[in-house]
Parts: C-alpha cells; sequence; structure tokens
C-alpha cells in the first residue's frame, strides 16, 4: 500500500566555504497513513534537512537529490505554487525554537489568521473563530486573550502549543514535528507529549517525530529510524528498537539515558568520542571510530541498511547486536 | 541546536578568519583599501620625487597650469609654491590629523565605554549622563573656539578634534560591554577572581573590536572632514603649513584662474574620505552580522 | 559527620523588573558538608541559577545569609572574597558562552592560576595545564586553539578543567548537560563523578533532569518558584516522595518502554505560574491535583518530617504513597 510519505535515495549536500558537506546520505524514509515515526539522531545527524530538503525549505547553499513523494505529488520537481499549497495546508511543520519560529511583533491572532487566509481563504471572522477552535483543541485556555498576546508574553510551553495550534489549523494529513519538546521543563514535556498521544487518537493524522531524546519517541511513536552522520543506521518498530537495539550506536543512546533504577557507583555506559563533523567523509562505517565492536572491516566498507528476516527492521552494521539487551 | 549551523558547524567560526573571507567579495572595499594604501605610499614618498619644497616660492612661475617641462607638475598656487609638493603635504597632513585623532577618540572612548559598561549602576548612569552632556554641547564652535585661543597650535588641534570624536565610540562599546555582561565567561571571570582590570582588557575589550573597528574606519574621514572646514576658514593648520582644506580653501580664492589649485586637492580630499567609507563599509559588513 | 562547608540560611534574592518585583528565590536554608553533593532539582523559574549565583557571591547582594566555612561571604571585603574565590567554582549550562571566544583553551584554563597561584612560572603553568586539558580528555595540542574550534561537548570539558584547576572545595554545577548532545552526556557525567573522587570536591548540582541528579546526590532538594518543595536523602526522596511535586516529576520522566510511556499519567496541569506573579498560598497550589481550600490561602511551613527530611505541604500526611 502506497504510504503517505515517501521518501527515497535523499542526499542533501551544502556548499560551504571549506568545501561540500554532505547532511544526508542516501536516506529512505516513509510515513503510512495515520502512522507516527521517530526520527532520532544528535545534532550533526541530518535529520531536520530531510524535511527541511522535502519541503523546498533548504537554505540557499543546499543541493538536493533523490526523490520525495507526498501521496501523488512529487515535492523535488513539482512547481513552487504546488509546494506552496501543501505546505501548511496538507504538511503542518512544527520547528524546533518556538522562540524564532513565531514572528516577534505579530500578535498571536494575527499569526494564526495569516496562514488561514492564505490556505483557505477565510474571512477574518471565520478565521477568528476556527482559530479559538484550534487553541482549544491544544488545550490553551482563555483563547481570546492568548490571541491578542504576543509571544514573548507567553511561557515556553505555550508557545510550543501555539505552533502545534498552527500546525493544526489547516486539519494536514502529515505533522512534522522538529523537537518538540525540547527546551522545554519535564512537567510540560509530558503535557505536549500526552496532547500528541491525544490527537493521534482523536484524528488520523500522521506523525514524524524529531528529536535527539529517544525517551520521547516512547510513549508516542509506532516506528522508529535512527540516524547518525547523514545515514539512517537503523529502523525497527518502537518496541522492538528499545528492547533489542541492533546497533551499537541505538544501544549507546539507549545507555546514555539515566534510569532510576541504575546503580550509580558505576560509571555510566557512554559512548565515546564525539559526534563526527558533518564535513568528513570516510570510507568505511561512520560510527567505527566510537564503537565498541567495530573491525577492520568496518572502517573499510560501509554497511548497507538490510532487513533482517522478520522483515519489520532494518540495521546498517556488519557485527549488529544480537542479544537481549538486560 | 540550529539545524543548519549543527550541518555547517558553529557560527562564530572565527571572527578575523570569516571577516577576512567577506571583505574579499566586497570589491569597492578591496579597491579602495588599494587606494588609500597608494595615496599613503604617495603621500609618504611623492616630496622626495619632486626638486621643489613645500613653502618655496617660484616667481617666475606665478599660478601656473600643470606642466611637465617646468617641474611643477600639478602647477603652482598664487605664491608660486608648486602645487605637487603640497599637495603631498596637504595629504600628510590630513591622514595624520585623521588617524591621529581617530586613535586619540578610540583610546579615550573604548575605556571610558567598557568601564561604565562594566560597572554599571549608579557609576554608569553617571558617565553617560556626562557624555549626553559634552554630546549636547556645540562641538564645532568649542573647535573654533580652541583654535583661535591657542593660536591655531598643531597638537591643540589634534587633541580637540579628537577629543569629541570619542563620544560616540564610548556609547557603542558601552552598549557592547553591556550586553558581554550577559555571556557567562564574564561571569566566569569574576568568579576566578580576575581582577576588574584584567577583565576589563582581556575579556571585554578584545570582544568589543569589531565595532569599534568599524566606526573608527568611518571616525577618519570625519575628522579629517572636521579639520578641512576649520582650514576652509582660516582657523586649521597655520601657514605655511596646510592640509588639503586649506589647500582647497586657497583654490577656491583662485578658481577661475587656476582652476588646478581647487580640483588637484579638492579631488584627492574626495577620494581619501570616499575610500574610507567604503572600507569602512566593508568592514562592517565583513565584521558585524556575526557580532552577537 | 563533618561541620559543613556551606551553610545557606533563609537565602531571598529579588530582582527588580520593570517596575515589579521578581522574587527569584525566598527563605532558602541548607547546608552542604564537605565532600557532599547535594542535588537541586527545579525547572525554569525556580531559580536555581540564582541560587548558583547566590552561592559564589556573583549577585550583588542578598537577603539571608550564605556561609562559607563559617564567614558570610556577603560580608567579605573584596580582596578578602578573591582569595576566597579558589575554594568555589562553577561550571555554566552553555558551554560556548562560558568561555571568552578571544581566548586559546590554555590561556582560558589558565587564567585561574594567574589569579590563584601567581607564583608559578610560566613554563610551570603550562605544565599544569597541559596536565589539566589531559585529564579531562583533551590532547595537549589543541592548547592554542579557539573555543570555537571545539564540540560542545569539549568546551564543556575546557570549562570543567578551568573550574577544577585551582582545586576548589565546592564545584556548583548549573545544569551542565542540557546544551550537550545525548551521547555526550554521560561522557561528562563520568568525568565529574572522577574528578570529584579525585580531588574530594562537594558539588551542588543543578538540573532538571532527576535521573541524572540521581547519579550525584547524597540529598537532594526540589525548587518550585524559589522555595524549597521537599529536602531529602536521595534514596528517600525516590522511594518515596512526598511532596505532589515530586512526584509529578518523577510521573514526568519518559519511561524507555513503550507500554509504560503509554499509560495514562498524573500529568501536572497547566503551565509554572511566573515568578513575577506567584500564586497566594502554596506557590504550587494552581498545579497541584491535591490542592484543597487551605492550600490557596496558607503558605505551608517547611516541616521537618524525619532528620534531614523536610517538606513544604499542608497535605503530605493524607496524601496516598507516592512512587516506590
Amino acid at each position: 500500500m502506497q504510504r503517505l510519505l515517501e521518501i527515497a535515495a535523499l542526499n542533501v549536500r551544502f556548499a560551504t566555504p571549506e568545501g561540500e558537506v554532505a547532511a544526508v546520505r542516501d536516506v529512505d524514509f516513509g510515513v503510512g497513513a495515520g502512522e507516527c515515526v521517530g526520527l532520532v539522531g544528535e545534532s550533526g545527524s541530518g535529520k531536520s534537512q530531510i524535511f527541511l530538503a522535502a519541503l523546498g525549505l533548504l537554505a540557499r547553499n543546499g543541493r538536493v537529490s533523490g526523490t520525495a513523494r507526498f501521496g501523488d505529488l512529487d515535492l523535488l520537481t513539482c512547481d513552487r505554487a504546488a509546494l506552496d499549497r501543501i505546505r501548511g495546508a496538507r504538511v503542518g511543520m512544527i520547528f524546533q525554537d518556538s522562540m524564532t519560529s513565531l514572528a516577534p511583533h505579530l500578535k498571536i491572532g494575527e499569526q494564526l489568521a495569516e496562514v488561514l487566509e492564505v490556505h483557505g481563504g477565510l474571512g477574518s471572522r471565520v478565521a477568528r473563530s476556527r482559530a479559538l477552535a484550534i487553541l482549544e483543541r491544544v488545550h490553551i485556555g482563555d483563547g481570546a486573550t492568548r490571541l491578542a498576546q504576543y509571544p514573548h508574553e507567553l511561557s515556553g510551553g505555550m508557545r510550543q502549543r501555539v505552533m502545534i495550534a498552527s500546525a493544526l489549523l489547516c486539519d494536514p494529513e502529515l505533522v512534522i514535528a522538529d523537537e518538540p519538546t525540547t527546551a522545554l521543563d519535564v512537567t510540560i514535556q509530558a503535557q505536549i507529549l500526552e496532547l500528541f498521544r491525544e490527537l493521534r487518537r482523536e484524528s488520523r493524522l500522521s506523525l514524524v517525530v524529531i528529536t535527539h531524546d529517544i525517551a520521547v519517541v516512547a510513549g508516542l511513536c509506532d516506528r522508529v529510524a535512527v540516524m547518525y552522520a547523514g545515514r539512517i543506521v537503523e529502523e525497527a518498530p518502537v518496541g522492538a528498537l528499545l528492547r533489542t537495539p541492533r546497533h551499537p550506536y541505538t544501544h549507546g543512546l539507549l545507555a546514555a539515558v539515566p534510569r532510576l533504577d541504575d546503580s550509580t557507583d558505576t560509571p555510566m555506559q557512554a559512548v565515546p568520542g564525539q559526534p563526527p563533523n558533518p564535513a568528513a567523509w570516510e570510507a568505511g562505517c561512520s560510527f567505527a571510530e566510537r564503537c565498541t565492536r567495530a573491525s577492520e572491516h568496518c572502517r573499510r566498507e560501509r554497511p548497507e541498511l538490510t532487513a533482517d528476516g522478520s522483515g519489520t527492521r532494518t540495521v546498517a552494521c556488519h557485527h549488529p547486536l544480537g542479544e537481549t539487551r538486560a | 541546536m540550529n539545524a543548519v549551523a549543527a550541518v555547517t558547524g558553529p557560527v562564530e567560526r572565527g571572527l578575523w578568519r570569516d571577516a577576512w573571507r567577506t571583505l574579499r567579495t566586497r570589491r569597492t572595499a578591496l579597491a579602495a583599501a588599494f587606494t588609500l594604501l597608494l595615496i599613503a605610499a604617495l603621500a609618504a614618498l611623492g616630496p622626495y620625487l619632486s626638486p621643489h619644497r613645500f613653502d618655496a616660492l617660484d616667481y617666475t612661475h606665478i599660478l601656473a597650469g600643470p606642466a611637465l617641462e617646468s617641474g611643477h607638475w600639478f602647477g603652482t598656487d598664487d605664491l608660486g609654491r608648486d602645487l605637487f609638493v603640497r599637495s603631498m603635504l596637504g595629504l600628510r597632513i590630513s591622514l595624520a590629523i585623521g588617524l591621529i585623532a581617530t586613535a586619540i577618540s578610540v583610546l579615550i572612548g573604548v575605556s571610558y565605554g567598557a568601564v561604565a559598561g562594566y560597572l554599571g549602576g549608579r557609576v554608569d548612569e553617571l558617565m553617560m549622563r556626562a557624555v549626553d552632556l559634552l554630546f549636547a554641547m556645540p562641538q564645532f564652535f568649542f573647535v573654533l573656539l580652541l583654535a583661535v585661543v591657542f593660536d591655531q597650535n598643531l597638537i591643540v588641534l589634534f587633541v580637540t578634534i579628537g577629543a569629541f570624536g570619542w563620544l560616540v565610540m564610548a556609547r557603542i562599546v558601552r552598549g557592547q560591554t553591556l550586553s558581554l555582561m550577559h555571556r557567562e565567561f564574564i561571569e566566569a571571570a569574576i568568579a576566578c577572581g580576575v581582577s576588574t582590570p584584567r577583565i576589563l582588557a582581556r575579556h571585554i575589550v578584545p570582544n568589543v573590536l569589531g565595532p569599534v573597528i568599524v566606526y573608527a574606519t568611518l571616525t577618519i574621514p570625519q575628522m579629517i572632514l572636521l579639520e578641512s572646514l576649520l582650514s576652509f576658514l582660516g582657523l586649521g593648520v597655520r601657514e605655511p603649513l596646510a592640509s588639503l582644506g586649506g589647500l582647497v580653501a586657497d583654490g577656491a580664492a583662485h578658481m577661475q584662474a587656476a582652476p588646478w589649485m581647487l580640483l588637484i586637492p579638492g579631488g584627492f580630499l574626495s577620494l581619501v574620505l570616499l575610500a574610507f567609507n567604503f572600507v569602512g563599509d566593508g568592514l562592517r559588513d565583513a565584521l558585524d552580522p556575526r557580532e552577537r | 559527620m563533618s561541620a559543613a562547608l556551606l551553610d545557606v540560611r533563609n537565602l531571598s534574592v529579588s530582582y527588580p523588573v520593570r517596575r515589579r518585583r521578581l522574587d527569584a528565590l525566598t527563605g532558602l536554608s541548607f547546608t552542604l558538608a564537605s565532600r557532599e553533593v547535594l542535588g537541586v532539582v527545579g525547572e525554569s523559574g525556580s531559580g536555581k541559577s540564582t541560587l548558583a549565583r547566590s552561592v559564589l557571591r556573583l549577585l550583588p547582594q542578598i537577603r539571608g545569609e550564605v556561609r562559607w566555612r563559617g564567614i558570610d561571604l556577603y560580608g567579605l571585603a573584596a580582596r578578602d572574597m578573591r582569595a576566597t574565590r579558589r575554594e568555589l567554582q562553577i561550571v555554566f549550562q552553555d558551554p560556548f558562552a562560558s568561555l571568552n571566544p578571544r581566548m586559546t583553551v590554555s590561556a582560558i584554563v589558565g587564567e585561574p592560576l594567574l589569579v590563584f597561584r601567581p607564583e608559578l612560572s610560566r613554563a610551570n603553568r603550562a605544565t599544569a595545564v597541559a596536565a589539566m586539558l589531559a585529564r579531562v580528555g583533551l590532547g595537549a595540542d589543541l592548547m592554542n586553539r579557539y573555543p570555537h574550534q571545539f564540540s560542545g561537548g569539549q568546551c564543556q570539558r575546557i570549562a570543567i578543567a578551568r573550574a577544577v584547576i585551582a582545586e576548589p572545595l565546592l564545584l556548583v554545577c548549573d545544569e551542565p548537560l542540557s546544551a550537550l548532545d545525548v551521547s555526550v552526556q554521560a561522557q561528562i557525567v563520568n568525568l565529574l563523578a572522577d574528578l570529584r573522587r579525585e580531588f574530594g570536591m562537594s558539588l551542588l548540582f543543578i538540573s532538571h533532569n532527576l535521573a541524572v541528579v540521581r547519579r550525584f546526590a547524597s540529598r537532594v532538594l526540589v525548587l518550585y518558584l524559589g522555595r524549597t518543595m521537599e529536602l531529602a536523602d536521595r534514596d528517600a526522596l525516590f522511594q518515596a516522595p512526598l511532596h505532589p511535586y515530586t512526584r509529578a516529576l518523577l510521573e514526568a520522566i519518559p519511561a524507555l518502554d513503550p507500554l509504560e510511556a503509554r499509560r495514562a499519567r498524573a500529568v501536572p496541569i497547566g503551565e509554572a505560574a511566573s515568578p513575577l506573579d506567584p500564586p497566594h498560598g502554596c506557590v504550587f497550589h494552581t498545579r497541584c491535583p491535591f490542592a484543597v481550600e487551605r492550600c490557596r490561602s496558607e503558605i505551608p511551613v517547611l516541616e521537618s518530617v524525619a532528620p534531614g527530611r523536610q517538606v513544604a505541604c499542608h497535605r503530605w500526611r493524607e496524601l496516598p504513597a507516592g512512587k516506590g
């Protein structure tokens, strides 16, 4: 069955003074209708660039190749007008930093109304009632007051809700949430995650959650893909990924999360080294220099994403972990 | 962390390297800088090329036009003085005034502004009110007054012109310092017990250099122009020395008989002012966007 | 039982903000013994950064007392304070912002030595800096580079090197992990734990992440809108939290098991109130699922419920047992 969003062989390169930087390398990614897929990766892994590229929001020095299909539309080859029509209306995007994504000089009501007028051609009164309705849907109380406020007058959590509201305004089929809970307090984060769960229950919303915090995807996503240095290194249903990670990096990410039942006497299992420089290019596996299981083979030959027997998961590793995580 | 920045590296990739890279793309700024270098070389070496002295009177060539054979390449003025050498002299003096006066205002302005911004509170308020007060005073009249009182003494001229230029510099540096105070490395320095003079010298001043350089480069032409104005009024450098402004004043008086007397020093003056402004603009592009 | 190194009594800090007053901290009291680690947990608006700065006398004035080794820090003359600063150091949240972009790494790490050990020759200082950098996992070949040439994790290591090189007795860590990549956080956790053991430092570890605090702390103080909600030994707090806010914090930690993560949780309602306009009575009552009329009008007193255990809640006795 055709998936709602299908990205294949996506490559994103940036021309910088230091040379060409490959931010996204050969990425396949898909979201089915009503599905929630998580994309986990650290800074520099390229996870945001995939969707910025697909939606035509790439920086000026960026080059894309590959395919990105949304429904019947080929996003990378269609004209600007077609892209403008689906952005906001059929695909909602929640950007990373709500403080910089909301225009500081416009009231909330004006920003929401702008989206409605551009996409729905709605008159101002209808737009206002629609805006109030959407604020209520994301549990922002006292919507009338909020509409008249400026972004800086709202708290971080409230702004995030406004961002979510703005993405939902036109009833999109797909919402891409880029780091939706980063920079939020943990109690607010719990609220926002609960809100996402509720939204998914209410409608057949497809959701992509981009995050560096693997714990966020646990309670929200059906499937999770893990990115490292511009490539997808593992993809699996969420339960399988969390219980039995196959890629050493995934395992490292999970081990790096301090748990309430950890022993505090032993050091944490840290992934040695640091995330790679995106400008660097290696012949073999990008993770080899930080991997405790790396062999000479890993350094020479890049592992391809291969499916396992069940067909539900893939991993790109020459020596994947096989045993169940303790 | 901003996604694009994550891919292309942290934004502040080294102020000077980035600045140089940007500057390289600003053709007008580069051309202007090159021109300035040429002019400076000319001003330094030019007088040695000509056999004439700047104050030598040549009665055989009064108000003579530019001619190669006569040895007066730029012609002569109404007293028979060679214009080439005098133009070079004028360049030297104008450039000197511009640079020295700017240096004075940078020194005073940066120290004053950094201290005010760092100390904050009442002291800062007092210091900036003083600046406001001085700002409100008619600078030009003061300079005129002092020029008259001190009989156009060259040193006094340098100092008084520079002494008013520091006001805006102080304001700029104070503003930059205030925003720096919120950066944690200043708090870290305090926590490490670093003394106030050292914090100012090693932590604050090096981090405000960007706007200081830009503004200084744009101040130089202002200083030159101010002195030129004084000279035009007859209150600049004293005869027989002359700045470009003085030469322009002389030339204006003999505009019809000997237009080259006005055009040549005027041309140099315009070129110098324009060049400094272009370089300043280029530097602002190169340095400012990177500054927080 | 060693004497308290740090003794904070009734600490209150206010800032004037646009004709109003922001009470960042109110009536905070705690002690910290030698080699002990106190974890301070709080979200935004809790006043934790203000606390970090108060302890180091980076604020101009406070109400209440901060006593370091028996001496009132805010009563010290400037010169004596400077000498005392050697014993109190801090690591900030943003690794890039805490390093002077115009100084080389060796100059940054060497600066405390310039101040506190001026007798050292330049060569000896350089050796000490190189040794410290190696200790935090950075090669000596990086000494002449500038901060912008390093990653966030490396910059934080540099900041830690600078804080520790003069061998302080107390290290305040103000959210040292929040700005770092997840795969690097664990490295820094291990580094801090190692250094603490090696130098015998006390730690005031401030974080919004309870699970991380658990790694370091022997005691935990929970802060909300500038007030102490709960103070307890680590194990007691995690096994049987008494204050509703502590329980909410524990509940809010996302579980790594999908089934566990999706079960309905007692998520606190609403936003944290603004410190500019705190609620009357108990500051937490607007978000507390157990709030009653008394909570709206009467500020709960921080009461001692057991040795070393305090709670500020009217109803702690009657609440159902917390997450164990």
